[in-house]
């Protein structure tokens, strides 16, 4: 048990002689050279200062405590740009709807055809006729 | 720190622009010393002080509508004091740390400085440490500032400036043992 605690009871000890050669070191420089302030100011140097520095001051800025001119375009500005943004989206969803159904109409047309086709494909695939009879029954039709 | 002030009500009257001018008036009368004093311990020249302390409240002055009163008047005007002066020693990027003897020589063409021989070996040996360093250590040394304080100020941890300050001392002490 005791020595999981060593680490931290040396770490300790080291803290405490760490602490008290750090206050024998700040006591021996406060013996030696003590507290006094060794620099000085000109004679009556703050009362100057002080008249001094009061005179120089400007009346600060208030830019932001003034209010600002707004104009009625600056105003409804946020409201044109939601407008011209929905306008936008409008047109956009129109022109791709055209665009859907022009294709969707030009499918249509060849599928129309195609099953022309397909129907004499049909016929040839799923009948037990030869090609004679596919001709005999093209002329039937044409000539009905 | 004893403040000459209701805190509370010095902020109102900063706040207000009919008595902004006055109450800043008062704070100035009031801070300048230990704001001076603040700056030329880092700085030792008069001068730059005289000058660094005038920017400071200059720049107080033209941002006080940014001061929000989330700490006192002191804590903010020290904290545009520290930033002033840092920038100062940074921009003049002083070779004090390499030459100590410069100092010494600087602290004796001093008409403002009548300290003894022991007194600029002291300053000699504080002007060693890096700026941040040399200014927890006189705040804390000569000023007796709280941790607390200088932690708002500083905007470092009072563990941290704890230990800066223990290593200052060191330092110091470290630099008379080539005397012995």
């Amino acid at each position: 048990m005791t020595t999981i605690f060593k680490p931290f009871i040396y770490s300790i000890v080291i803290d405490i002689q760490l602490y008290d050669q750090f206050m024998k070191d700040d006591k021996e420089l406060m013996a030696r050279f003590g507290k006094e302030n060794p620099f000085k100011t000109p004679e009556g140097y703050f009362e100057h200062f002080h008249e001094q520095l009061m005179n120089s001051l400007s009346e600060p800025e208030h830019a932001a405590t003034q209010p600002c001119q707004v104009t009625l375009f600056t105003r409804i500005k946020p409201w044109l740009y939601m407008a011209a943004m929905f306008i936008s989206t409008v047109f956009v969803i129109q022109g791709l709807m055209y665009v859907q159904e022009t294709k969707l109409a030009t499918n249509q047309m060849a599928n129309s055809e195609m099953i022309f086709t397909d129907e004499a494909d049909m016929f040839m695939a799923t009948s037990l006729y030869d090609e004679y009879v596919l001709y005999s029954y093209l002329t039937n039709n044409d000539n009905n | 720190m004893a403040l000459p002030f209701d805190e509370d009500i010095l902020i109102e009257r900063l706040r207000d622009h009919a008595t902004r001018r006055a109450a800043f008036s008062d704070v100035v009368k009031a801070y300048s010393e230990p704001l001076y004093w603040h700056i030329r311990r880092m700085v030792l020249n008069h001068d730059d002080a005289n000058d660094l302390l005038q920017n400071t409240f200059i720049k107080a002055w033209t941002g006080i509508d940014g001061f929000l009163g989330n700490s006192k008047v002191l804590t903010w005007l020290y904290r545009i004091a520290t930033n002033e002066t840092i920038t100062f020693l940074n921009r003049n990027n002083t070779v004090v740390m390499e030459e100590p003897e410069s100092c010494a020589t600087q602290l004796e063409a001093d008409p403002y400085f009548d300290g003894d021989s022991l007194q600029t070996r002291l300053q000699e040996a504080i002007q060693t440490l890096p700026p941040k360093q040399r200014m927890v250590f006189n705040m804390k040394y000569y000023d007796d500032m709280k941790y607390e304080e200088m932690s708002s100020i500083l905007g470092t941890s009072i563990g941290a400036l704890k230990a800066s300050y223990h290593l200052a001392v060191k330092k110091i002490s470290s630099f008379f043992d080539d005397d012995i």
